[in-house]
């Protein structure tokens, strides 16, 4: 039944344009949120520097196919790893302090590279960013240039995701995670290392959101650092806790209500309070705010009636503490 | 580099290190005495600085011009802390009216802004913080900066995106950052050594407690959620003072209090999260840092600033030994 999760690469089929985009911004808010579902839902870590590690690997592939004219699949790669490098530097010297270092770290972090992608001119463009990015990047062969396409794409690579980590839920390391939420005491009375099984997920986590940042960078061709600052590291964390950072379908549901609030925000908040500004960020924050103190295990594991609960039974969610 | 050029330079880290000091100081306040839920690191760590930026933008709406777009800004306040707040809006209320009431006169709106600041933090505490009882390190952690991110928003609606200058108390030479600085100073000291009366009076004794064992000030009678809402009253006018004390230095703006607050952190981290003087002390290596930085390469400052945090980092980690269990 979970292969029911793959029906997610058909709905760009189906989709008028307009919601194309709409679509593959939600697997790619999808796959960051998944990366926090690895970090806070199994391991019971959490980041406000998803963001960063997009933009490592965004700005990764976009220097190399636009400066070096490399494969974008060698962007792929290399932006991965440079998350991962990210990851590894960050991780490897909070993971062994207590647990509030490692999200307080990650918002310094996530604001320093953010300054950084914007003021290194040289490299990153600044703030103008790095325009033309190539446009076909193909898959055996088939050219991605149609939203469409690129769409069915990144909805099987979320589904892949997806899949991939309820089987890590379901494999030893998975448990192994899990204990990390209650006490270092426990992981290490079985024989881990607290900190290595850190270390991993947050290694994990970075290399999730890098894939993510590649989605971005190539479906749009054109990276800046606005889409990896704070407040977007900030939005996929409500995105996963909306949701239901304690389970996958929960982490997704959160992903398709935030993209679709936001979208809606940017029109009608105006309308309604009768002049722009940035009231989403607002509204987000109370929303958080709200959703922690009305729905701490998020709003999926609520979804109780009868409909819902075939339907999480054929999607295999199972509830985690948060 | 002349000497010239360093005496400003010191001066300059010292006022800073004084408004970062403040910071990390409240931040290890909030955070000893209720660590166990870490509910206060919410409270210090991001909702204090969005008092900050309101206790700044209360203090400027004495501006002598009055700015067109303040007062239905301030109404908008009023008509939104109304609904949140509920039963706690008449203090918040009274407090705002109060700083609305006092524009023109220096004392009266420093001291108005302050109260203000108090009220707004308490009751935010008490409203989102109590509630989640059952809440996890991470919950409130995520609750904090969901909160900053909304503080700053309003901040932004309230205040608009113009900058106000409000009138310092006391007026001096070297640039006017020498009164500033001083008594910044003078509250250095008394937070190094106002805390010793107040630690013998019972309140201090109760925070005490619930900072060494919750459960312990629990079976002696002491309710954590009292002291958790002291210390984040604490916390919550130091942080004011801090955002008077620079007000009138650089503007004050709805969005100040973020980088000030990251940097009250880096300070407090380097002080391990633990000590004041320590904390102190990071907090002027901070500033000391920053202000050579923002010489040489002044673009790059913060973000050198922040990536001063790996290596205490790393040098911390280097001195963890055992397993701890997290409180």
């Amino acid at each position: 039944m979970r292969l029911l999760w793959f029906l997610m690469t058909l709905i760009p089929l189906a989709l008028p344009s307009f919601y194309l985009t709409l679509y593959v911004f939600f697997t790619i808010g999808a796959l960051v949120a998944l990366s926090l579902y690895v970090l806070t839902g199994l391991a019971g870590m959490t980041s406000f520097g998803q963001a960063a590690f997009m933009g490592a690997s965004a700005y990764t592939t976009a220097l190399l196919t636009v400066k070096l004219g490399l494969s974008p699949w060698l962007g792929l790669g290399t932006g991965v790893l440079v998350a991962l490098g990210f990851a590894l530097v960050l991780g490897g010297v909070t993971v062994r302090l207590k647990g509030h270092f490692l999200p307080l770290s990650t918002i310094a972090w996530q604001v320093a590279v953010y300054i950084l992608a914007g003021n290194l001119v040289g490299l990153t463009g600044g703030h103008t960013g790095l325009t033309d990015l190539p446009p076909a990047l193909r898959l055996m062969g088939f050219p991605l240039e149609d939203p469409r396409a690129y769409g069915v794409v990144s909805g099987l690579v979320l589904a892949l995701a997806v899949l991939a980590l309820s089987n890590l839920r379901q494999s030893a390391l998975g448990r192994a995670f899990l204990t990390l939420k209650g006490e270092d005491l426990v992981a290490a009375s079985f024989g881990g290392s607290p900190a290595r099984l850190r270390l991993l997920a947050f290694l994990l986590s970075g290399a999730l959101a890098g894939v993510a940042g590649f989605l971005y960078a190539h479906f749009l061709r054109f990276v800046n650092p606005t889409p990896f600052s704070l407040e977007a590291s900030i939005k996929y964390l409500i995105m996963a806790v909306a949701g239901g950072v304690g389970s996958i379908p929960g982490v997704l549901l959160g992903a398709g209500l935030i993209t679709a609030l936001e979208d809606w925000f940017k029109d009608l908040l105006p309308l309604l309070l009768g002049r722009a500004g940035n009231y989403e960020s607002v509204a987000y924050g109370f929303i958080l705010a709200g959703i922690l103190l009305l729905f701490p295990k998020g709003l999926w594991p609520y979804l109780g009636g009868g409909a819902f609960q075939g339907l999480r039974g054929a999607f295999g969610g199972e509830q985690g503490e948060f | 580099m002349d000497a010239t050029l360093l005496y400003f330079l010191l001066l300059d880290a010292l006022q800073n290190g004084v408004i970062y000091g403040l910071l990390a100081v409240a931040l290890v306040l909030v955070f000893a005495v209720t660590r166990v839920i870490l509910v206060p690191i919410g409270g210090a760590h991001d909702v204090r600085p969005s008092f900050l930026r309101l206790a700044s933008g209360g203090a400027a709406s004495r501006d002598p011009f009055p700015h067109p777009g303040l007062p239905p800004g301030m109404g908008g306040f009023g008509a939104v802390v109304l609904p949140v707040y509920g039963p706690d809006s008449p203090p918040c209320g009274g407090a705002f009216f109060l700083s609305y009431f006092a524009r023109g006169t220096v004392p009266l709106a420093y001291l108005a802004s302050l109260a203000l600041v108090l009220a707004l933090g308490v009751s935010t505490y008490r409203l989102f913080f109590e509630p989640m009882r059952e809440g996890t390190v991470l919950s409130y952690l995520i609750m904090a900066v969901g909160l900053h991110v909304a503080f700053q928003g309003l901040g932004l609606v309230f205040f608009g995106p113009e900058q106000y200058r409000p009138e310092p108390l006391l007026k001096g030479g070297a640039g006017g950052a020498f009164p500033s600085s001083l008594s910044g100073l003078w509250l250095c000291l008394l937070h190094r050594f106002g805390p010793l009366p107040f630690l013998l009076l019972p309140v201090g004794k109760a925070l005490l407690a619930c900072a060494q064992n919750r459960l312990g000030a629990r079976l002696l009678g002491i309710r954590p959620e009292e002291a958790g809402r002291v210390a984040v009253g604490l916390a919550s006018g130091v942080a004011g003072v801090a955002g008077l004390l620079l007000a009138p230095l650089t503007n004050a703006a709805y969005f100040m209090g973020f980088m000030l607050r990251l940097k009250g952190f880096v300070a407090a981290i380097l002080g391990g999260l633990a000590s004041y003087p320590l904390a102190f002390l990071g907090a002027f290596l901070v500033s000391l840092f920053e202000s050579f930085t923002a010489f040489y390469a002044s673009a790059y400052k913060d973000a050198l600033v922040f990536l001063l945090l790996l290596p205490a980092l790393f040098y911390q980690s280097l001195r963890v030994r055992v397993l701890e269990a997290e409180e």
